[in-house]
């Protein structure tokens, strides 16, 4: 029986109402008329600018629809997983697992339960597993807290983006930042000693003097790690459709770098460790789910347009919840018949794309160069049996010039950007792809 | 006359681009049924996608069409039709020397343009019988009355007569059919005389070589003949004589007053030069036709294969389209900025453009074109004469007495209200007015001595944009003239980038090398550091701009569901890059080398 680790990532595309800035594959339940009208909402929309989070945690009450969805989306995960078990779980074991979304703190804490549960038990889970769940302020009890807690999970992101509520509402987040520090202090008396909060900068409207305050506060409450996101507009946001009209004020790239390195200086200053391009951690407390992305480690993603790097292959689920639902629980689904298969019906053929050796050279790199320690060129030739020199030769002359510049650094055991190259990383990725 | 001859018309049809005269030879096609409805596809003589899709002809095609008239006879009709544009006027006079009669389309909204004078006049000179005919009379705005006046005013030709036609709906084409019966008059010449033949145009053909179009004015010509061009001595033996119908239909001789093909083994147009005269190597005719003129290139530039690797592809694909272009001609050069490459020389601004969209349409090319130039003529202080079409071979100021420039005569055609604007761009283009004539009482007929190098650089564009697409231009060279022009040169990021540099004018030099500065830095792409841009004329820097350096590139988030397409993103990047060159340590897209010789309405 071989040892090979294995990430999860489970998906949970639902929110309490999609912000501004947001294209990632998620629902907002709670939002009247936004196209998911037939989730309904109470109390929710309205009042979701700012004084969100009400006494019990929920900013909205879910409609029995809604209700009703999210249990029939737990179930086709857990169907998902007990086929990845099936196929896995002798030759993998499971280090990592995080919770994304979305925000998974929408659903009832025990469908989050349920769902460890299967893995646990379709799986064989390694001591001392990464259990990560993402969260938004306004979304936690105590109690769904405590569930957590039981169920195993160990490490909570949480995505507090700002602790400026001007810049919160011009997000479209559904809290403020009195309701953040609340959350947090929330998480620690539940007990978890490993907490990720999400910063972005580059915020229409934002400044330097924002932006430091908003560090300070983050770095009072003495999160084990931080992320710091520079804002990208995507298409398909609200964000980008003013940006297209001309009415998004967004700070200039200078600004923006200023930003940036601000960041580094401030959590340096405070003892935390800068390993990716947005990450930094207290030592010892990088997260290990994120690193597998960065150094071609397979994951497997579960839940609506999860994608997964196993076995050689990239590829990714149904985005649309409701087929996801239907290609696991329907009634042609069964876990026996499927077992014959590699892929999880929820994979559609055409998404599926078996990577090739350049590829996997390709990726190691680029991603690899994320990481602020770079890459290993032992472990490029030990893993794919030729030397990173003689397959980018035809780069190294670019990659001398760039060393000159002082945007990177390599040497025969190491290649790494500076942090001067990491303000330009694409331009040297691209070599590589 | 033979009695053959007394059935056979040869005509082309003349007009102004735009006024329908490949419509028109498509409808007479047709209505000779020569060619079934259902196989026309529109425009039957424009061969070339190019052409069908810009509307002109450039290649010509000639065709023999059997047209049943009123008077009961069969007659022959060879269609010889000319190129429409500026550039070629010399194939078009050849063209035009084939025939005996020209039908004359004017647009019957538009009334004569600056091409349709310039096309009567090459007509003219041939003794050509001209058929006025006003087209486009279905539509609303069609003043045939008007129009026909203006014929005759400005022209000089009675046009009481002129079928009035919509080539479009085909209307009146049947008029136009007994119209050349009747007055085009019938070819003479002695079939039994010495061999007297005009090539008029030619083609290259994989199997037959070279095709050439050719109308026997005295003599006949069969297979096994050996013939010789008398203005190129070379000699071939005719392997298959006859005519286009549309396709190629071999016949057993051509004689006198008959249009129809030669092929003989040829293997390059140039060998078989348009104007030149055929005659039979045994029993030679004393006298050539007159008209003969070897072609000159007046524009130059410089090809370059977007992708260095792709030399040979470049230089094969010029080979091909030399073949069957005897105007075109090009040669070796390097640039330091921009590697192995080709200068070429080309009629004009129209026909190098057709050049390069062929290469990058028909051979799936990506070329870089270096600004084109004028062939200059630089007398140095010893008294001797270069001709000088690169300006990277300009020799140093201090060898040199004077430079000449070409000058043209251009007469442009425009409507009345647009002649102040019209006179400050020729003036702004060192032009000189000549004169000035109202030909009707809204238009007007400018007539400019100008500098060749401001018409190829962006006069076409600047008086299409100025008077909304109704001005109309022909130009022909008139001399050389002592000019200060200057060689102004482009650095970036403080090297010189040999393909920028021009030939201008002294006192253009300033706006023009701030219009360059300013039109690069639009487009060069922001570097990890600052890259200056000057323009400069020998040490002198005249102009300056700044690339600022760029601050940020890169991906916030990548995680699991991120690579693939970031990867995507990069790829797309790496795929920009590659469309750029590198010159030193800048990169330009491709596009710069377009961008700073297009005409800028707003400057």
């Amino acid at each position: 029986m071989t040892t090979n680790k294995l990430g999860l990532y489970i998906h949970i595309p639902f929110c309490i109402r999609k912000c501004n800035y947001c294209a990632f594959n998620s629902v907002g339940v709670c939002a009247a008329g936004a196209g998911t009208g037939i989730y309904g909402s109470t109390a929710g929309s309205e009042s979701a600018f700012g004084q969100a989070g009400s006494a019990n945690g929920q900013a909205c009450d879910f409609t029995e629809a809604a209700l009703l969805l999210f249990r029939k989306y737990t179930d086709a995960v857990k169907n998902e997983i007990d086929f990845y078990g099936r196929l896995a779980a002798d030759s993998y074991f499971v280090d990592t697992v995080f919770i994304g979304g979305g925000t998974p703190s929408v659903i009832p804490a025990e469908y989050i339960s349920e769902i460890l549960e299967q893995t646990a038990g379709s799986f064989r889970l390694s001591d001392g597993a990464e259990i990560t769940i993402e969260c938004n302020p306004g979304t936690l009890t105590e109690t769904k807290l405590n569930t957590y807690i039981k169920s195993g999970i160990n490490r909570v992101s949480m995505g507090v983006q700002s602790f400026d509520d001007g810049l919160l509402r011009i997000l479209g987040r559904i809290h403020d930042s009195k309701t953040a520090k609340e959350s947090f202090h929330l998480l620690r008396s539940a007990g978890f000693q490993n907490i990720n909060l999400d910063l972005m900068f580059s915020i229409p409207g934002h400044d330097m003097n924002l932006w430091k305050k908003t560090l300070d506060e983050a770095f009072a409450l003495r999160p084990e790690h931080i992320s710091f996101y520079s804002l990208q507009l995507e298409e398909n946001t609200p964000f980008f459709d003013m940006f297209e009209k001309g009415e998004l004020d967004l700070p200039s790239d200078e600004l923006d770098r200023k930003m940036y390195h601000e960041a580094i200086a401030v959590l340096e200053e405070k003892g935390y460790e800068h390993y990716e391009i947005s990450n930094a951690s207290v030592p010892g407390k990088r997260c290990r789910h994120n690193l597998k992305y960065w150094s071609l480690d397979e994951y497997l993603g579960i839940g609506a347009g999860a994608h997964s790097y196993f076995a050689g292959c990239r590829f990714f689920n149904r985005e649309n919840a409701d087929e996801y639902i239907t290609s696991l629980c329907g009634e042609e689904f069964s876990p026996k018949k499927e077992s014959e298969a590699f892929f999880a019906p929820c994979v559609q053929s055409e998404d599926i794309v078996r990577n090739t050796k350049d590829d996997d050279m390709s990726e190691f790199v680029f991603t690899g160069l994320r990481k602020t320690e770079g890459i290993n060129l032992g472990e490029f030739s030990a893993r794919f049996g030729r030397s990173f020199f003689e397959v980018y030769r035809g780069c190294i002359p670019q990659l001398k010039e760039y060393e000159k510049n002082e945007l990177l650094s390599l040497n025969n055991d190491n290649f790494r950007l500076t942090r001067k190259g990491i303000d330009i990383s694409n331009s040297i990725m691209a070599l590589f792809v | 006359m033979d009695s053959y001859q007394k059935y056979i018309r040869n005509f082309s049809i003349i007009a102004h681009i735009d006024h329908g005269k490949s419509t028109l030879a498509d409808r007479i096609i047709e209505n000779t049924g020569l060619v079934a409805k259902r196989d026309m596809k529109e425009q039957f003589l424009d061969n070339m996608d190019l052409e069908r899709e810009r509307g002109i002809t450039i290649k010509l095609q000639t065709t023999r069409l059997a047209y049943k008239a009123k008077d009961g006879n069969e007659y022959i009709f060879n269609l010889i039709d000319t190129p429409g544009h500026v550039d070629f006027n010399y194939e078009v006079s050849r063209s035009l020397a084939a025939c005996e009669g020209a039908v004359l389309i004017v647009d019957a909204t538009q009334g004569v343009e600056a091409q349709t004078l310039a096309n009567v006049y090459l007509a003219l000179d041939e003794n050509l019988e001209i058929l006025p005919v006003l087209n486009k009379i279905d539509l609303p705005s069609a003043r045939p009355e008007e129009i026909r006046e203006e014929i005759e005013d400005i022209i000089g030709i009675e046009a009481g007569e002129a079928p009035l036609i919509s080539a479009k709906e085909g209307i009146g084409i049947e008029d136009v059919l007994e119209d050349i019966v009747k007055n085009v008059p019938p070819p003479s010449g002695d079939a039994e005389g010495k061999l007297k033949a005009l090539i008029f145009d030619s083609y290259y053909d994989n199997y037959k070589g070279v095709v050439i179009y050719s109308r026997i004015f005295n003599g006949k010509v069969k297979k096994g003949d050996i013939i010789r061009m008398m203005n190129t001595n070379k000699k071939y033996e005719v392997t298959e004589v006859g005519y286009h119908s549309p396709g190629p239909v071999p016949c057993s001789e051509l004689k006198a007053g008959e249009v129809g093909y030669i092929c003989a083994s040829i293997k390059q147009v140039r060998d078989a030069r348009v104007g030149d005269t055929i005659t039979l190597d045994e029993n030679p005719t004393e006298e050539a036709l007159p008209g003969y003129k070897k072609v000159q290139s007046m524009v130059y530039c410089g090809i370059y294969p977007a992708e260095g690797e792709k030399y040979e592809s470049v230089k094969d694909a010029l080979e091909k389209l030399q073949v069957n272009d005897a105007a075109f001609l090009f040669e070796p050069e390097t640039s330091t900025a921009l590697g192995f490459g080709f200068r070429c020389g080309f009629l004009g601004l129209l026909h190098m453009e057709i050049i390069v969209e062929r290469l990058e349409r028909e051979f799936d090319l990506g070329v870089i074109t270096t600004s084109p130039s004028v062939i200059y003529r630089v007398v140095m202080n010893d008294g001797s004469v270069q001709m000088i079409q690169n300006p990277t071979n300009l020799p140093s100021p201090m060898e040199i007495d004077h430079i000449e420039e070409p000058i043209v005569k251009a007469d442009i055609m425009i409507p009345k209200d647009y002649v102040g604007s019209i006179m400050e761009i020729c003036q702004e283009r060192r032009g000189k007015m000549i004169h000035m004539e109202y030909i009707t009482e809204t238009r007007v007929q400018l007539h400019y001595e100008m500098p060749l190098n401001e018409v190829i650089y962006d006069f076409f564009d600047a008086l299409k944009s100025k008077t909304r697409g109704y001005g109309s231009l022909d130009y022909e060279f008139a001399r050389y003239e002592k000019s200060s022009v200057v060689k102004m040169d482009i650095l970036l990021n403080k090297d010189l980038v040999d393909a920028f540099s021009m030939i201008v004018h002294e006192s253009k030099a300033y706006a023009r090398g701030r219009f360059v500065c300013e039109k690069l830095k639009e487009i060069i792409p922001m570097h990890q550091f600052e890259v200056p841009i000057q323009a400069c004329i020998g040490q002198k820097i005249i102009a300056r701009e700044t690339v600022k350096a760029y601050r940020k590139d890169v991906i916030a988030k990548c995680y699991g569901g991120d690579i693939s397409r970031k990867k995507k993103l990069l790829e797309k990047q790496k795929e920009g890059k590659k469309r750029m060159r590198q010159f030193g340590t800048v990169e330009v897209p491709q596009e710069a080398f377009t961008a700073v010789l297009k005409y800028d309405d707003n400057k």
